[in-house]
């Protein structure tokens, strides 16, 4: 009898659940989905799934960043590209908000794939500046076709065959059910061949083409997934959304969002990406709640707003220099500990 | 060895403050006080301000006047209909002006405080949750007097809207100036700014001005933006100019006019000029500046009977007399008129129904501000025009502010309608 998890097979080297603990925690998060209507109030409910819609938004970038190699700061824009689709498509074109999400996937992604035509000639800075670029044009028509800095989604565009998005337990459920699919998917193009194509232009895009890989094509590729993922993310914030306004696509969100990969676990496309949010976003806005009534009690209310970036800004520094490899890495340790116990040294 | 400790340092810091911030929370909650032995209802109210936004201009002394209500009534007591004490648990966020951000905080107002009312700000974020406040019955008293809000059936404020407000001043331009061309600088990008222009549009007909052009002007605007503005508006040969922004850019435009040797006079919104206006238009602008109010300024408070119980209240906070501006008036009235509202209801009422019941007061009874308001505060059902007065004040040639009177809007038009069906 083997001591131990041995791999005897290609087939089993590339499974999914490869040790009895990742079918353990399978179970855990698929009961802790379920169940978090039931034990989670409807505030706390809206966070996790504003969570699950970031989640879908950062597995992109972590395609285009984190598993090509291809700087992107014009994200936050992409996902505002699927929110403002979603909301014109069902304001303006009577269409069901839920269908028009793939549609804020297409648009979003079509609009990528012209982002990265720069990443042919550029790369590091000039590409950042090149996609910066971008955000910023994006914002600028956003910020032109919702002069009222806001766009209404109706309600009832958010009820597909009875079910009622606008109720927050239908639309948890609903999210989850998106953003598990994307999650998928995007595990499954990390161990495809276009995901190591990708690897292999981000690690070296001059020895990729020697062997063969099409790097243009494989850059067009991570983007244009990236920005899929981003229209979809966006089509479900505008769901979730009583109206969506230019302000929520800024700048600052593609560096948030960045953040959240550098955070998590760059190239980590699933689980690194959920412990990006979970951390930036999700955990910021619980320390947030508490830290704001602090500040006002110390009349230090005015610097509330800057704190978020101290803090954030220190995060990110901090995972940068001490685990480039995110806090995956440091969660992937503590996993190899438990599946190694009790001989874990 | 010695940056994997690190490393775990760092972790195990991060997960303490969250731990921290959790219990932190679940300390906070359910926590209420009593007053002697004495029966106290506690109820939470949303506080949405900007004080460190594009509005922050504005926002701050807003902010700090509502807060020095707050407190000031807390102390005083609130006593619904039946005598019931009411102490006001008020949730403060700071959304920088940004609506995402706005229904962000909102959400948490509603799921995790149940507020039932809630002091609000700017009219983007406003509008924005005006549908979902009526769906989730919570009254929104804000800082935004747009005209497409009073029509929503949960959305109060203590003035005439923008677009009422922008016509009785066009009313004052033609009663003192006689007709002209007018130049209309403001924000196209920003929902405040652009409220009242349809109204505007409309009005200057019927009053013989002639819009001679939409100068966009930004928000947050630089010397540089102010200046390429006052050029076009003095090639375009206007006689007055409408501001719609807030005090920064107002100002900065004002300076621009002065400094390009336009002869103009400007009408600035409610958000756009103040008592610190004779500073920061400069003395070559001095002149050829007025504001428009609903609320007389405290300059003029001698003989106000209101602004007793505004200095009351400053004096609490430890705030002194100069520092009570017409931005801690406007955030004070607010959270007046909320307070009012609950002193109007019954216990049972104010705990059963919420918002529903203080919307049914707010629609049903007159409120006197003790002369701070234009006029006395009466909102009808389906049409919360409060009363239809503004004051005009004047920046004169030597540099002081001059109540010039109280205008209304010109007969045959209403100026809140135009902008609803237009806007």
């Amino acid at each position: 009898m083997p001591a131990g998890v041995f791999k005897e097979t290609y087939e089993a080297d590339m499974a999914f659940i490869r040790y009895p603990i990742h079918k353990a925690a399978l179970i855990a998060a698929i009961i802790a989905l379920l169940a978090a209507p039931a034990v989670l109030d409807r505030y706390y409910l809206s966070l996790a799934t504003t969570a699950l819609i970031f989640w879908v938004a950062v597995m992109g970038l972590n395609i285009t960043v984190g598993l090509a190699g291809q700087i992107s700061l014009a994200h936050a824009a992409l996902m505002g590209v699927g929110a403002y689709t979603v909301a014109h498509a069902a304001l303006k074109l009577g269409l069901n908000a839920v269908l028009a999400v793939p549609l804020a996937g297409i648009t979003a992604m079509a609009i990528s794939v012209l982002l990265s035509l720069p990443s042919f000639k550029l790369k590091e800075y000039y590409l950042a500046m090149a996609s910066l670029a971008a955000q910023l044009l994006l914002e600028y028509a956003f910020s032109r076709i919702d002069p009222d800095q806001y766009t209404p989604v109706p309600p009832e565009a958010k009820v597909l065959a009875g079910v009622d998005l606008n109720n927050p337990v239908n639309l948890y459920y609903f999210t989850a059910l998106v953003a598990v699919l994307m999650a998928v998917i995007a595990a499954n193009i990390a161990r495809s061949t276009y995901g190591r194509a990708m690897k292999a232009v981000r690690d070296n895009d001059v020895a990729a083409s020697i062997v063969g890989v099409d790097v243009p094509l494989t850059k067009a590729l991570a983007f244009a997934i990236g920005g899929f993922y981003a229209g979809v993310a966006g089509g479900l914030y505008a769901i979730y959304s009583v109206g969506i306004g230019w302000e929520a696509f800024t700048l600052i969100v593609s560096i948030e969002l960045l953040g959240m990969v550098l955070v998590g676990g760059p190239g980590r496309v699933v689980w690194g990406s959920l412990l990006g949010v979970l951390t930036l976003r999700t955990g910021w806005t619980l320390l947030e709640s508490q830290l704001t009534p602090l500040l006002s009690a110390l009349g230090m209310t005015a610097y509330a707003s800057a704190f978020k970036y101290i803090v954030l800004g220190a995060v990110i520094t901090a995972t940068i220099i001490l685990e480039p490899e995110g806090l995956i890495a440091v969660l992937r340790r503590v996993k190899e500990y438990f599946r190694l116990w009790p001989y874990s040294y | 060895m010695a940056r994997s400790n690190a490393l775990y340092i760092g972790l195990a810091a991060i997960v303490v403050i969250i731990v921290a911030a959790a219990a932190l929370f679940f300390m906070g909650r359910g926590s209420e006080e009593t007053a002697g032995e004495e029966e106290v209802i506690t109820i939470n109210v949303g506080l949405l301000v900007d004080e460190t936004g594009p509005t922050s201009d504005v926002g701050i002394g807003y902010a700090r006047g509502a807060e020095a209500a707050f407190k000031y009534f807390n102390e005083k007591g609130i006593y619904t209909k039946d005598g019931v004490r009411v102490e006001i648990n008020y949730i403060k966020r700071d959304y920088a002006y940004n609506p995402t951000q706005a229904e962000e905080f909102y959400r948490e107002f509603r799921d995790r405080y149940n507020v039932i009312a809630v002091i609000g700000w700017g009219t983007a974020d406003t509008e924005k949750l005006s549908d979902q406040v009526a769906r989730d019955k919570i009254v929104y008293i804000s800082a935004s007097y747009s005209a497409k809000l009073v029509v929503k059936p949960y959305n109060f404020f203590p003035a005439p809207d923008y677009s009422t407000q922008a016509c009785a001043g066009l009313a004052w331009l033609r009663e003192e100036y006689g007709g002209g061309k007018i130049a209309l600088a403001y924000d196209s990008k920003v929902a405040y700014s652009r409220s009242p222009i349809p109204a505007i549009k409309e009005a200057s007909k019927i009053l013989g001005l002639e819009v001679v052009g939409d100068f966009d002007l930004p928000l947050r605007a630089s010397e540089a933006d102010a200046e390429r503005v006052a050029r076009e508006i003095k090639a375009a040969g206007a006689d007055f100019v409408w501001c719609g922004n807030t005090i920064s850019s107002c100002s900065l435009l004002a300076r621009a006019l002065a400094k390009v040797g336009a002869d103009v006079v400007m009408l600035v919104n409610v958000w756009g000029f103040d008592e610190r206006s004779p500073d920061l238009v400069g003395e070559e602008a001095y002149g050829m500046v007025a504001g428009i109010s609903p609320f007389i300024y405290p300059v003029f408070a001698s003989g106000i009977e209101g602004f007793n119980v505004i200095y009351e209240a400053a004096e609490l906070a430890g705030i002194p007399r100069e520092e009570v501006t017409l931005r801690f008036v406007q955030g004070f009235v607010n959270v007046w008129l909320l307070v009012k509202a609950i002193e109007s209801v019954t216990s049972e009422d104010l705990l059963s129904r919420g918002g529903e019941a203080l919307k049914e007061i707010l629609e049903s009874q007159t409120f006197d501000f003790g002369g701070i308001t234009a006029a006395p505060v009466k909102f009808q059902p389906g049409f919360h025009v409060p009363y239809k007065d503004v004051y005009i004040v004047m920046l004169a040639e030597d540099g002081s502010l001059v109540l010039e009177g109280k205008y209304s809007a010109p007969k045959g038009i209403d100026c809140a309608r135009v902008t609803i069906e237009r806007g």
